[in-house]
């Protein structure tokens, strides 16, 4: 069992996303960096959808009630157990007692945690992703705060195991991520188009349920209501006001904005990794 | 009807007149496992198909999803279920005082204009498990409010637009309550006995 003693980011409980759900408008959830997340389990011969904490925006501390096997991946960082200090991506030992401290991410901006055979906890739909609004998922379908305790399956740990392996090092790239159009991209006038595509957007606030974008407005002449249509992650709708958002995993499942465009599945990582302030650039693919 | 693809794995299909009967009888083949899609959805005027793998998307599978449009024959449905639910109308913490004053009907009337109506399931989507309820009385079209109340509780039944429905979970929202219910589709979905459907009916009955 670990047993949060400080936090500053902002941590829940994920799995692989639930299935079959949509169509009750319950969104599909799960990771955001989903590579990230499928290496951190891979790591520890983990079944990829073993349950791990997804911490945002760096600092978590934690104390460990067993002797555990962790792995880390996603951004990067260093990890202090007190005796030892680690950069991700990582396998490393706890030992029972142990405070495991998660500092500042100095690239990107989710590190996932897992443990070996994953955190044993209550699943919702078939997975223990956590869905806040709904309060669906492990730890009452709430973020981690402290003083919360998450089990863990017994594992005979040594020292052995811990890895030096090298591990990809590689984030996502994000300076230019590719997008199909969407359905409702030629309701964008051809001077919208082109700022969609020859100008950069600034990441806003960035939430498990979607990145809003800043810095450049597509002005556009009012467009008519549509009805509600499907969205998912990597939907990128257009409000009124004209700043996009990129749906992300815990997206809604309709929305009545136009869908202007949708990113490609192997850049949408690659967005979840950046942080407010950060620019993005969209190219067609 | 138009096909469009929203992403690797996901088709869009539009036609809006046959949605509803479309859905149900693609789920049916889905459900007895004869296609490679991981789900089937509906909004109003679209049926999306999400498949396993994008490896699956292909014309043959358009060509599937388009026999089993054409397909009249009529199969063995699950009929539509007809959903009572009890709705405390209530001046109190509602809207209900102000869209009487709106429309000058008195709440009686209100009341009368909104159980009086089957409504019918059109689609599920805003929060999870929100339905959207289609065939309210016209006299009771009211935009969304300008201003969305911050604070809308679990249980609120609502008018908007075409629609009315339940909110599920506490959240803010531009509908206008009328009332209260501790019925929740929700819940219905939650307990995993698929009880609710799209094409299912609602009536409202005043406690």
């Amino acid at each position: 069992m670990i047993e949060i003693i400080a936090i500053g980011g902002y941590a829940t409980i994920q799995g692989c996303g639930r299935k079959g759900v949509q169509k009750y408008g319950i969104p599909k959830g799960g990771y955001m960096d989903r590579r990230s997340a499928v290496l951190a389990n891979k790591m520890l011969d983990n079944d990829l959808c073993s349950p791990l904490v997804e911490l945002f925006g760096g600092h978590l501390s934690f104390h460990c009630h067993a002797d555990m096997l962790l792995s880390l991946a996603g951004a990067f960082t260093t990890v202090s157990t007190g005796y030892d200090s680690i950069q991700s991506p990582a396998v490393f030992c706890a030992k029972k007692g142990d405070q495991v401290k998660i500092g500042t991410f100095s690239k990107g901006n989710i590190l996932y945690i897992a443990v070996k055979d994953g955190f044993n906890v209550d699943k919702s739909f078939g997975t223990a992703s956590t869905y806040i609004p709904a309060s669906l998922g492990p730890n009452a379908g709430t973020n981690l705060r402290i003083g919360d305790k998450i089990e863990t399956f017994d594992c005979e740990v040594s020292e052995k195991e811990k890895s030096d392996a090298f591990f990809d090092r590689h984030l996502p790239k994000n300076q230019s991520i590719s997008v199909y159009k969407g359905p409702e991209f030629n309701l964008l006038t051809k001077n919208c188009k082109k700022t969609l595509f020859e100008e950069s957007f600034e990441i806003g606030q960035v939430s498990r349920m979607g990145y809003r974008l800043f810095g450049t407005t597509i002005k556009t002449n009012g467009m008519a209501a549509l009805t509600s249509r499907y969205v998912s992650r990597g939907t990128i709708q257009l409000p009124y006001g004209g700043n996009p958002i990129v749906l992300m995993s815990d997206s809604q499942t309709t929305g009545g904005y136009p869908r202007i465009a949708h990113v490609v599945a192997r850049d949408i990582d690659a967005i979840a990794q950046m942080r407010t302030g950060s620019r993005v650039r969209f190219r067609l693919q | 009807m138009q096909f469009i693809r929203l992403s690797e794995k996901t088709i869009e299909l539009r036609d809006p007149a046959r949605v509803l009967s479309f859905w149900i009888r693609l789920r049916q083949h889905i459900d007895i496992g004869l296609d490679q899609a991981e789900e089937v959805l509906n909004t109003e005027d679209s049926v999306v198909v999400i498949f396993q793998s994008s490896k699956f998307v292909s014309i043959e599978a358009v060509q599937d999803l388009l026999e089993v449009f054409h397909d009249e024959q009529e199969e063995e449905q699950r009929s539509a279920l007809t959903h009572r639910i009890e709705v405390d109308y209530t001046t109190e913490a509602t809207d209900l005082q102000a869209i009487s004053e709106r429309f000058s009907f008195s709440i009686e009337e209100l009341i009368k204009l909104h159980t009086e109506r089957t409504y019918q399931i059109a689609m599920f989507g805003f929060l999870p498990g929100f339905a959207y309820l289609t065939g309210i009385s016209s006299q009771l079209y009211l935009p969304r409010k300008e201003n969305p109340s911050l604070y809308i509780p679990k249980g609120a039944v609502a008018i908007a637009e075409r629609y009315t429905g339940i909110y599920p979970v506490d959240t803010q929202g531009g509908w206008h309550v009328m009332g209260y219910t501790k019925n929740s589709f929700l819940e219905d979905i939650m307990s995993g006995t698929n009880n609710v459907q799209p094409g299912d009916f609602v009536e409202f009955v005043s406690k």
